[in-house]
C-alpha cells in the first residue's frame, strides 16, 4: 500500500484531504507543522509528501530543503498552497518540490493529480 | 515670521568695486533691505562668492588684473556659484555692443554709473522676486517628490495586502469549495434532489468568489507591471475548438447555438496562450450571460496587415451607447442592481483590456442595442518578452 504524508497546519484543510485520500486505496501520516513533517519524513518511507507552504515553525519551503538533504530525490514532494503570486510556483519548485498544486483545490481534480504522481 | 519669509527678505548682495567710495555709495543704497559684503578685486569676489553663496552680485566691470568679464567667466566655471544673477556695474557703457558683451556672459543685467537709487532697488527687487519664485518652485518639487516617495510606499503595501488577503481568502475557501464537491460528488453517501441543488449553489458562489479574488489578484499583478508573460508558439484555431467545447455544454443547457469559423490553414503565432485564452473565455462566457435566445458565434480571421483577430458575436441584450464608453473601466458591469440575475465581478472586460494591450494586441467592442454584440481582439503574429506592457 502506498504511503502518503500530509504536512498541513489547518485542522479544515486536513480534514478535507484525509476525506479524499480515503477513497483510494493509500495510507495517510498526518503532521501539523515543518518540523514535525521533516521528523515524520525520516522515520519511515514515503511515497508522496503533500506539503502546505504556510506553517508554523518552520515554512514548507524550509521543510522540502531539509527533507530533500536528508532523503534525497527519491521522494515526491508536491506543494498544496494558497500562494497563488507571480513566482510562487517557481520558488517552491525551486526548493525542491516535484509539482505544485493550488488552493483551493477541486476534489477531483485533486485525487487526479495523486493518482498520476503515485 | 516664519523661516522662509525671513530668508526671502533679507537678500545678500555682494558689492564688488576696486573703489572704496563706489562700494560706499552702493551700500548706502541697500543697508537697509539687504545683507551686505564687500569685495575689491575679480579674485575677492570669487572668493566671497564661494564662501558667502550670495543671492545677488553687483559686480564693477572695469577693474585692475582681473576686470568684470573675466570675473564672470570663471564664475561660470565653478559649479558652485555659477546660477548666482550678476548684474554688472560700469560707467563705459557707451556703446550698445559692451552691454550685449556683459549680457552675453551671462550677466543678468547691467546699470551705469554714477548708479541712480531707485533703478538700482528696482532692479534688486526684481532678482528678489525671481529668487522667492524660484525658492517657491524648489519647495514645491520637493513636496511633489515626498508625495511621491509616500505614494510608492503605499502602493507597495496595497500590494503586499492583496498577495496576503489573496492567501488568507483562498485557504477558507479550499475547505468551502472543496467539502462542497465532495458531497456533491456523494463520496459522504447519497444526497437527495434538494440537497443537491442547494449545494451546487453554495459551490456556484463559492468558484464566483474564488474567480473574483482571481481577478482582483490578476489586475494587482497587471498595475503593478509584475506580469511575466509565457510566450509560445500556438495554433489559435486549436486554442478556439478548445475553448468552444469546454463551453458547448452551457450553450446547450441556455438552448444556445454555438457556432465558430475558422480559416482552412492553421493560424499559428507567437503570444501567451494562457492570456488571450483569459481574454477569448471572458468574452465568450459573456456572450453565455447575456444572450437568452439565438447563438454565439467566434470567428477567427487573418488580417491583410498580418495581424489575427478573434471575434465573439452574440445575439443578447446588447449595450447602450451611454454603456459603451465605460465599458472597459473596472466595476462598471451594466445594469448593476440588486435584482438583476447577471452574476459577474465587474472586472471581467477591464481585465481583458489590460490583458490584450500587455501581449501587444488591440480590443474592440460593437453593439448595437436589443441586436447583440460583438467583442474582438487583433493580436500581432509575434511578440518578443521584451516587448511586453503598453
Amino acid at each position: 500500500m502506498k504511503k502518503l504524508l500530509l504536512i498541513e497546519d489547518n485542522e479544515d484543510n486536513a480534514f478535507l484531504f484525509r476525506t479524499l485520500i480515503a477513497t483510494r486505496d493509500y495510507q495517510l501520516v498526518e503532521a501539523r507543522t515543518g518540523l514535525q513533517g521533516v521528523e515524520l519524513a525520516g522515520s519511515d518511507e514515503f511515497d508522496l509528501i503533500l506539503m502546505d507552504i504556510q506553517l508554523p515553525d518552520i515554512n514548507g519551503l524550509e521543510a522540502t530543503r531539509r527533507i530533500r538533504a536528508a532523503q534525497g530525490e527519491e521522494i515526491t514532494i508536491i506543494a498544496v498552497t494558497s500562494y497563488a503570486m507571480t513566482g510562487d510556483r517557481e520558488r517552491c519548485l525551486t526548493a525542491g518540490c516535484n509539482g505544485y498544486i493550488e488552493k483551493p483545490i477541486d476534489p477531483q481534480q485533486f485525487l487526479h493529480d495523486l493518482d498520476k504522481y503515485l | 515670521m516664519n523661516l522662509d519669509e525671513e530668508r526671502t527678505d533679507s537678500m545678500k548682495v555682494l558689492v564688488v568695486d576696486d573703489n572704496d567710495d563706489n562700494v560706499e555709495l552702493i551700500c548706502q543704497i541697500l543697508e537697509e533691505e539687504c545683507q551686505i559684503i564687500t569685495a575689491n578685486s575679480g579674485r575677492e569676489c570669487l572668493q566671497e562668492a564661494e564662501k558667502e553663496h550670495p543671492d545677488l552680485i553687483l559686480l564693477d566691470v572695469n577693474m585692475p588684473e582681473m576686470d568684470g568679464y573675466e570675473t564672470i567667466q570663471r564664475m561660470k566655471q565653478t559649479e558652485a556659484i555659477k546660477d548666482i544673477p550678476v548684474i554688472f556695474v560700469s560707467a563705459y557703457y557707451t556703446e550698445s555692443d559692451m552691454v550685449v558683451k556683459g549680457l552675453e556672459q551671462g550677466a543678468f543685467d547691467y546699470l551705469t554709473k554714477p548708479v541712480d537709487e531707485d533703478i538700482l532697488l528696482a532692479k534688486v527687487h526684481v532678482v528678489k522676486r525671481i529668487k522667492q519664485a524660484e525658492e517657491k518652485v524648489i519647495k514645491q518639487k520637493d513636496e511633489l517628490e515626498r508625495a511621491n516617495l509616500k505614494l510608492s510606499a503605499a502602493d507597495k503595501l496595497k500590494s503586499i495586502f492583496l498577495a496576503s488577503m489573496s492567501h488568507e481568502l483562498r485557504t477558507p475557501l479550499n475547505s468551502i469549495i472543496g467539502f462542497t464537491s465532495l458531497m456533491l460528488m456523494e463520496v459522504p453517501g447519497e444526497i437527495n434532489q434538494e440537497q443537491k441543488e442547494q449545494l451546487t449553489r453554495v459551490k456556484r458562489n463559492g468558484d464566483h468568489l474564488l474567480e473574483l479574488i482571481n481577478d482582483v489578484l490578476d489586475i494587482s499583478k497587471i498595475e503593478a507591471g509584475k506580469v511575466e508573460l509565457g510566450i509560445s508558439e500556438f495554433d489559435v484555431s486549436e486554442l478556439i475548438v478548445e475553448m468552444v467545447n469546454s463551453i458547448q455544454p452551457e450553450m446547450d443547457r441556455k438552448g444556445l447555438t454555438l457556432k465558430y469559423e475558422l480559416p482552412d490553414t492553421a493560424v499559428t503565432i507567437q503570444s501567451d496562450r494562457r492570456r488571450i485564452q483569459q481574454v477569448i473565455m471572458n468574452f465568450l462566457s459573456n456572450a453565455l450571460k447575456f444572450t437568452d435566445q439565438g447563438e454565439v458565434q467566434c470567428r477567427l480571421t487573418k488580417e491583410h496587415s498580418g495581424c489575427v483577430t478573434i471575434a465573439v458575436k452574440d445575439t443578447g441584450s446588447g449595450i447602450q451607447d451611454d454603456d459603451m464608453r465605460r465599458l472597459f473601466e473596472p466595476f462598471q458591469q451594466i445594469n448593476m442592481d440588486y435584482t438583476n440575475n447577471y452574476k459577474g465581478t465587474g472586472l471581467g472586460l477591464y481585465l481583458c483590456d489590460k490583458l490584450t494591450h500587455l501581449v501587444g494586441g488591440s480590443i474592440e467592442a460593437k453593439s448595437e442595442y436589443g441586436e447583440g454584440s460583438e467583442f474582438s481582439i487583433t493580436l500581432p503574429l509575434s511578440i518578443k518578452e521584451g516587448d511586453v506592457g503598453k
